[in-house]
């Protein structure tokens, strides 16, 4: 599956807020890419984007070679059915006023899966799949818990068949004892089903632990990407790094070990309608005076370009220029 | 110095519903020593917050029938007339909250609101009030005091107002800063910001600080004893290495085995928990932890009580001990 060149504009009266900009991504099939970012870097928009959610203002995304920008609605419609998403909020994303039977059979009627007379056992063979009670089919959302919520998500997905699927931040919302349980079935579905994930998260110790891949976000633009234990061994990006070194470990020794050359951040991420001129992250960026004597570059000014600085290891940075 | 600063004793917070006794928080007693961080970590449902919200007594009457001592400056906190509880709450013993937007008044600035807890307080002019307020604004690492003092919590980001919230938390220099969840809802770098700050504060001020949250990571940072809260329960307390190296309780045990560590390896599956926490209804008189505990006993349908283990400071309600 291949993605370029993609923006996504969000108007707000006459100023425009790039909210993804200019992305280039590939992901293989079989693979789990993650996608890490504070709030507002353009995660959940760039999920979106990609399954056409939102309509991106321009850039292609292609799936298996074909470009889903360019597809009319029947079209589609049809190759809909592949990529599917799970969302955040296990509350906000089922109809309350549907049975959790007919939430997870809807796709297996609107894509015309299964015959009527056989979606039902389907369904509660994807309930077991999932680790639900198929005798729960007649009950409502609000019967279950979060983490039930959250497999009824699951499940829905699956009932398209689908080869690719979004998760948007579909743990954090859950207890961490509960998260175990869904990461668990999530990678053993993969394993069983083959499928392909675009993992958003902003927990990177989730993200890192499920994903081949992974590339961290910031004001609307992709500032690394490579495997994922290469992000936390070796993370080039100054964000990346300040990311990682703000993340507390689960550990006090650790901990006290890392307060030493912990990287705390001035400030806050820029306004995305007024994004700085230069690199996105110059206003709080900790190697800034470094590049301006060494490289001689100044990052306020001149955008840092794309570049494979180590094989299989991206990142946008003058540090590397 | 290790002064007892606070004393909690057999704590109860009993709500009557239609369905029957939820008793939110089941019988707790620990304390809390001068200069110290205490943190409680729970998931959602273990009573952690009602806990601390019963310290001061902010559930209503009506609704939650408290029971036990809180022993604070020689007074049980709960026998006080409701005017008296006045008289402790943000002047002696001062709260944040894990939202900023629903926890600020958003018709009032926040140089009013603030000003308004240290006049009502220490009874001093608008003009003092104001004065301190903008000290405060400074110290919390708000920039352009002057400015940003005639604002509304609304102009300011969420990093921002919980700067604001934490100003209001000190105003008035108290002994206590009960913190429930304070950088839950902030974004991984302006969290490691706040609790930098709270850990330079508290040692500026003289402060004892109990921190609430679910994040096993900010804890191994921050607090230097922590009690495990399930089901309205303590199951278990220790100094904080102590905690993360020999975890007693199976809770514990199984929620730190839950966690994708930054630092760990990607090929171990996680081990969660399974099923879901007890339903707090007319709970029986067992151990709460005892429907999903992979190490239960036959004597486990007693409940079991917090005591000393052989470890020093360590404490573990557990009959596996």
């Amino acid at each position: 599956m291949h993605f370029t060149s993609k923006s996504g504009v969000l108007k707000s009266a006459n100023k425009v807020l790039k909210a993804v900009d200019d992305i280039t991504l590939d992901i293989e099939q079989g693979e789990t890419l993650g996608l890490v970012g504070e709030s507002g870097c353009g995660k959940s928009t760039l999920g979106r984007s990609i399954l056409q959610l939102y309509q991106p203002t321009s850039g292609s995304v292609q799936y298996r070679g074909q470009d889903l920008m360019q597809m009319d609605r029947k079209k589609l419609m049809k190759v809909r059915q592949k990529l599917q998403m799970i969302f955040q909020d296990p509350y906000a994303s089922l109809n309350p006023r549907m049975k959790i039977g007919e939430i997870i059979g809807e796709p297996m009627l609107i894509h015309k899966i299964y015959d009527k007379k056989n979606i039902r056992i389907k369904t509660e063979e994807l309930m077991e799949t999932v680790g639900l009670n198929s005798d729960f089919t007649n009950r409502y959302p609000h019967e279950f818990s979060g983490g039930q919520r959250q497999r009824i998500g699951i499940a829905r997905a699956l009932a398209a068949k689908p080869e690719f699927i979004v998760a948007d931040e579909a743990i954090s919302a859950l207890d961490v004892s509960i998260q175990a349980q869904i990461i668990n079935l999530m990678k053993k579905l993969q394993n069983d089903l083959g499928l392909t994930y675009l993992f958003i998260a902003h927990d990177l110790a989730v993200v890192r632990y499920i994903s081949d891949r992974m590339a961290v976000m910031y004001l609307g633009k992709i500032v690394e990407l490579t495997d994922s234990n290469l992000i936390y061994t070796d993370p080039l990006h100054p964000y990346t790094q300040s990311l990682l070194s703000a993340i507390p470990i689960p550990d006090p020794i650790t901990e006290k070990k890392r307060d030493a050359s912990r990287v705390i951040l001035e400030g806050e991420v820029p306004n995305p309608e007024m994004p700085p001129f230069g690199c996105g992250f110059c206003t709080r960026c900790p190697m800034k005076q470094d590049v301006l004597e060494k490289n001689k570059i100044n990052c306020d000014l001149i955008p840092p370009v794309w570049n494979e600085v180590k094989k299989g290891h991206w990142t946008a940075c003058h540090l590397y220029s | 110095m290790s002064e007892t600063v606070l004393e909690v004793n057999n704590l109860t917070a009993s709500f009557q519903t239609l369905d029957g006794e939820v008793k939110a928080v089941n019988g707790i007693s620990y304390e809390l020593k001068y200069g110290e961080i205490l943190g409680i970590v729970g998931e959602s449902g273990s009573g952690k917050s009602v806990g601390v919200m019963s310290l001061t007594r902010l559930i209503p009457p009506k609704e939650c029938t408290l029971s036990g001592e809180v022993i604070f400056q020689g007074e049980n906190l709960l026998n006080l007339h409701s005017s008296d509880i006045l008289r402790v709450r943000g002047d002696k013993i001062s709260m944040i909250f894990q939202d900023p937007m629903t926890s600020l008044n958003p018709v009032l600035t926040i140089g009013e609101q603030i000003s308004e807890t240290i006049i009502h307080h220490k009874k001093v002019s608008e003009s003092e009030a104001r004065k301190n307020t903008l000290e405060l604004l400074h110290l919390v690492g708000i920039p352009d005091v002057q400015q940003r003092i005639k604002k509304y919590p609304h102009q300011f980001s969420g990093g921002m107002r919980q700067r604001v919230m934490i100003a209001m938390g000190l105003a008035c220099k108290p002994a206590i800063l009960i913190a429930d969840e304070p950088t839950t809802a902030l974004d991984v770098t302006i969290q490691a910001q706040i609790i930098d700050l709270i850990k330079k504060i508290k040692d500026d001020i003289g402060m004892s600080v109990i921190w609430i949250t679910h994040d096993l990571g900010i804890i191994a940072g921050l607090a230097q004893r922590v009690l495990v809260m399930y089901a309205g329960k303590i199951v278990e307390e220790a100094p904080v290495e102590e905690l993360y190296a020999k975890p007693l309780h199976p809770y514990t045990q199984g929620l730190l085995n839950s966690l994708p560590r930054l630092d760990g390896s990607k090929h171990e599956e996680l081990s969660p928990i399974e099923g879901l926490p007890p339903n707090l209804i007319d709970y029986p008189q067992k151990c709460p932890f005892f429907d999903r505990c992979g190490k239960r006993k036959e004597i486990c349908s007693d409940p079991p009580v917090l005591k000393k283990t052989i470890y020093p400071e360590h404490l573990v309600s557990c009959h596996l001990y």
